[in-house]
């Protein structure tokens, strides 16, 4: 899907409205969900010419300091996705070329001489004040689950790309006897042969387990949601219980003060 | 000295009532701390896990048992003011 997407202009104005808006959005854009098609492909188009103009090692510094797993050969097109859906707003160990990076992904217009300090000022102007207080909501229970889960805060390690695809086949069986000989090139070959064939056994066990596992936890959601409609069903009871002791308590009092007269005043003491 | 038996019980059953409640609720959470944060693999897997599956609750589904307990309280508060009034 991605290289569809990552097609020519003439191919991307074939796209429909739903995969156009869509892939806008991948790309960082904010766009409304009525923006006619031809705004939508002049901004995606303006969003490429970005691309075009932006250093890719500034984008490979700031999936870096976000921590991103990308592989080091990553197209610029997959960083800026992957930078798009970047929230953070701490820009310690972030370099100047990927903060104004980050920044013109960002829509904000900053140029390469502007100090470090005046852009950090305008991404967190930028910041609208709804994405602020989610931004804040998710910090406070992240604080609160890792305190919970973890205990301390476990130091982060060095960052590191994902390995490259190198899509490469095993080596061919004359390049192999060419190599290594008859038997040799023929045992390599059935080693290959049969190292496909433990891996696709492999994975199909762990499909399988992964199958069982999900099914599990469907189980115990289940069990939990009946579980906790068993304890709300406990409350309910026990807070109509309650209320009827109060409206018999109340009838009671009521009967009680009707039933029994006001006393008369006390008469005067009087003086000895 | 007179005693009014029926404010008594209502007395009597408030006090046993929170009693046995404060009780067990405190039994039953202390359990579960024993349980869950002891020093072990196992019980750090359950921690974790007991918490992804309070994250995944969706209230939503729950919405008419929350409506009623919510009537339930207001009503009960409600009666408890009227005592004032009577």
């Amino acid at each position: 899907m991605s290289e569809r997407k990552e097609s020519s202009p003439a191919t991307l104005s074939q796209l429909p409205i739903d995969e156009l808006r869509s892939y806008a959005r991948e790309l960082g854009l904010n766009v409304p969900d009525r923006m006619p098609p031809a705004d939508l492909l002049r901004v995606i188009r303006q969003r490429q010419e970005l691309l075009l103009e932006l250093d890719r090692q500034a984008m490979l510094d700031v999936v870096v300091w976000a921590r991103r797993p990308v592989r080091q050969s990553a197209s610029k097109e997959q960083l800026a996705k992957e930078i798009a859906s970047i929230d953070r707003m701490h820009f310690e160990g972030l370099s100047h070329r990927g903060l104004v990076a980050l920044a013109r992904l960002r829509d904000i217009e900053v140029s390469d001489s502007e100090p470090d300090d005046r852009i950090i000022g305008k991404l967190r102007k930028a910041e609208s004040l709804r994405h602020f207080i989610k931004r804040k909501q998710r910090w406070l229970v992240g604080t609160v689950l890792e305190r919970v889960i973890l205990g301390k805060a476990e130091p982060t390690g060095e960052y590191k790309f994902l390995p490259e695809d190198t899509g490469g086949r095993e080596p061919r069986l004359r390049q192999e006897v060419e190599d290594q000989g008859i038997v040799r090139g023929l045992a390599g070959q059935l080693r290959h042969v049969a190292d496909d064939y433990i891996a696709e056994k492999l994975n199909e066990i762990e499909r399988r387990i992964d199958q069982k596992l999900d099914e599990i936890d469907a189980r115990l959601a289940e069990w939990r949601d009946r579980e906790i409609a068993n304890r709300l069903k406990i409350i309910k009871i026990t807070l109509a219980a309650s209320l009827i002791v109060a409206l018999l308590s109340l009838g009671y009092k009521y009967a009680s003060t009707r039933a029994v007269p006001d006393r008369p005043a006390s008469p005067p003491v009087q003086n000895r | 000295m007179s005693i009014d038996l029926f404010y008594f019980w209502r007395w009597l059953l408030c006090v046993i009532c929170t009693i046995y409640w404060a009780v067990q609720l405190g039994q039953s959470l202390w359990r579960w701390y024993q349980y869950l944060w002891a020093d072990y693999r196992p019980a750090a897997l359950m921690r974790k896990y007991i918490v992804v599956q309070f994250l995944r609750i969706r209230l939503h589904r729950f919405t008419l048992e929350l409506v009623q307990i919510a009537v339930l309280v207001l009503s009960f508060l409600a009666v408890t003011w009227a005592h004032r009034y009577v």
